[in-house]
């Protein structure tokens, strides 16, 4: 059965656009929010989606960005209710049309209309690179705990020599914010340790990205500073559990280790409860991405 | 002496350990191919040194199991028959060929550790393979991993670009299941490593390495993956081979894909017994051995 996803705040707004997509005989699902559109479309496969511009906490253009990141080709109509339309269509590649929301019930259907008459797509195959030591991860069997070292920096070899003094850990690196995000999905790591400043995706933007799509996989962060504010902003995420500096673990080499056997040692019932806060979808809890001080700000409408 | 390698050994002599230790190897001994190979990817050792005349499993066959997993670690092979030299030579991940010691022929020990020292110099110089690997993910693949989903995941394994399109369509009429496919074995291998399947169908004939080879490989692995054969022959010698493996659910022919509905009942009805068998399945894989995979020797697959 082929799908159009409808991703709008505004339940009314929704109403509209689906009585104008009826005709299209195809199976459509709504979403009143950016997560639960990713998640959506991540499930359903739709065809093709319909995406709102102005959303609160993560809009339109967000999502896009999003979807670009996890390389994922989603063919997507912009609806919006501002004049400069044009500078949405440039901007993402998934962006097909854009339709004003005064003109819904003229254009919106002979737009999709037309993106589902051309049926067949050329999707772009995802390529995915393991590393040798992934490989032998991969294969072994082993009843040995799964961390993933998120870090670009110098800092990495110092933990490595910190963890690898215990043998206990099955330890897998990824050198930017998108590989962590890859290598946290395929490998389902039980503990991720991310530098806060990562390029592109920083470890801020790491956290949330696996809250929206819904993988709890609890995380400790590692700072340059005592920059309680960067943290605070994703404080709400449960799996966030704590900071360490980086000049600490490089004076005290077993305080790393310690930390991360604390953090390990989860209940059954905390892990569970952990799945089920990031299970049930609450947008407030990833912070407003448009008060970022990144690229990321730079996407508001 | 302090160690500065680690070596795996597998049925060696007395005397190789000796001259292993002389070289610092700390030494691991696996008791045969199915242990070999499971404690030379929980270790990583520097080498392996492996006897080729085992039983189910011989170390020529371990060296291209090694090679198929993309696992670049040196292997000597040894022997008592000296003709076994020429075969070692043909695989690439194989570094020397030693003869073992024999009580009948007598021992000349300073001819053996010479003969180690020489393979030894050589290993030194010796290239690694590139240690990275791509793989490729079609879209709604990658949809499916990077999201959390509840359908079972469905892994087609079939060569045939066709028949693979076909079964691919009728499965996923349903929206049951999230589907990945591969057209070749070895890619299907790690395909399920990252996806970790609930069922696997999988074609038998393929070159490469086929669907026999596959489940073979999985029950060395330790990965306890429910394997569903799809086969054009309706031959019972084959049916019944393919029965005696643990993990190895059934035998399903390929005209059955003509009805839809009773072809996605069977995968469903398939998908619940592998749930069912879950615990069974890891019991057995936990505690393999050698003689399974003689059954599936007899079976005359391709990879062994």
């Amino acid at each position: 059965m082929r799908r159009i996803l409808v991703i709008d705040d505004d339940a009314g707004a929704r109403e509209l656009i689906m009585h104008h997509l009826k005709p299209t005989g195809y199976n459509l699902i709504e979403a009143e929010n950016g997560i639960e559109g990713i998640r959506k479309a991540l499930n359903h496969h739709p065809f093709l989606i319909t995406v709102d511009v102005m959303m609160p906490f993560l809009n339109g253009l967000h999502m896009m960005r999003i979807f670009d990141l996890l390389k994922l080709q989603i063919p997507a109509i912009f609806v919006t209710v501002k004049e400069d339309i044009q500078k949405y269509e440039k901007s993402f590649p998934n962006i097909k049309n854009v339709c004003l929301k005064d003109n819904i019930n003229l254009e919106l259907f002979p737009m999709v209309d037309a993106i589902l008459k051309q049926r067949r797509r050329d999707y772009n195959d995802v390529e995915y690179t393991l590393q040798e030591q992934e490989i032998f991860g991969l294969l072994a069997k082993s009843d040995r705990k799964k961390l993933l070292i998120a870090t670009d920096s110098q800092v990495k070899s110092d933990i490595l020599k910190s963890i690898k003094q215990t043998d206990a850990y099955e330890i897998y690196h990824a050198p930017n914010g998108q590989e962590a995000v890859f290598k946290a999905v395929m490998i389902r790591p039980d503990l991720i340790i991310c530098d806060t400043d990562l390029p592109e995706i920083d470890g801020i933007m790491l956290a949330r990205i696996l809250y929206i799509l819904g993988h709890p996989f609890p995380l400790i962060y590692l700072s340059d500073r005592r920059d309680t504010n960067m943290i605070k902003k994703v404080s709400k995420l449960e799996g966030i559990k704590g900071y360490l500096l980086k000049s600490e673990i490089t004076k005290d080499l077993s305080l790393l280790p310690s930390r991360i056997d604390e953090t390990l040692d989860l209940s059954e019932e905390d892990k569970k409860q952990l799945q089920a806060s990031y299970s049930a979808i609450n947008i407030e809890k990833i912070g407003d991405l448009s008060e970022e001080s990144s690229i990321w700000a730079s996407l508001s409408p | 002496m302090s160690y500065t390698r680690n070596v795996i050994v597998i049925q060696q002599s007395q005397e190789m350990l000796e001259v292993l230790h002389n070289h610092r190897y700390k030494v691991l001994e696996a008791t045969d191919c199915i242990d070999g190979i499971r404690k030379i990817i929980r270790y990583r050792p520097d080498l392996v040194v492996a006897e080729i005349s085992m039983k189910a499993l011989n170390g020529f066959s371990m060296a291209k199991i090694l090679f198929k997993l993309q696992i670049d670690i040196p292997i000597i092979l040894t022997s008592f028959i000296e003709k076994h030299q020429k075969q070692a030579a043909t695989h690439e991940n194989v570094v020397g060929f030693m003869v073992n010691p024999s009580p009948q022929t007598g021992f000349d020990k300073k001819a053996f550790v010479a003969r180690f020292d020489k393979i030894f110099r050589q290993l030194k110089t010796r290239k690694r393979a590139s240690s990275e690997h791509a793989y490729k993910f079609r879209q709604h693949e990658w949809a499916n991993l990077i999201g959390l989903s509840v359908k079972k995941r469905v892994l087609l394994v079939e060569d045939d670009d066709i028949f693979r399109t076909l079964t691919l369509t009728k499965m996923d009429a349903g929206n049951r299941y999230n589907l990945f496919t591969s057209s070749d074995g070895v890619e299907g291998v790690f395909k399920a490593l990252l996806v970790e399947p609930d069922l696997i169908l999988t074609d038998i004939m393929m070159p490469n390495l086929d669907g026999m080879a596959m489940s073979q490989l999985f029950y060395i692995l330790n990965k306890p993956f429910p394997i569903v054969f799809l086969s054009a022959k309706d031959d019972e010698a084959t049916q019944q081979k393919v029965q005696k493996a643990a993990g190895i659910l059934g035998f399903m022919n390929k005209s059955l894909i003509k009805d839809t509905d009773q072809f996605l009942k069977q995968i469903d009805t398939y998908l619940d017994q592998a749930a069912k068998m879950a615990q069974a399945r890891k019991k057995a894989y936990q505690e393999a051995t050698a003689d399974n995979l003689k059954d599936l020797e007899e079976g005359k697959s391709e990879f062994l």
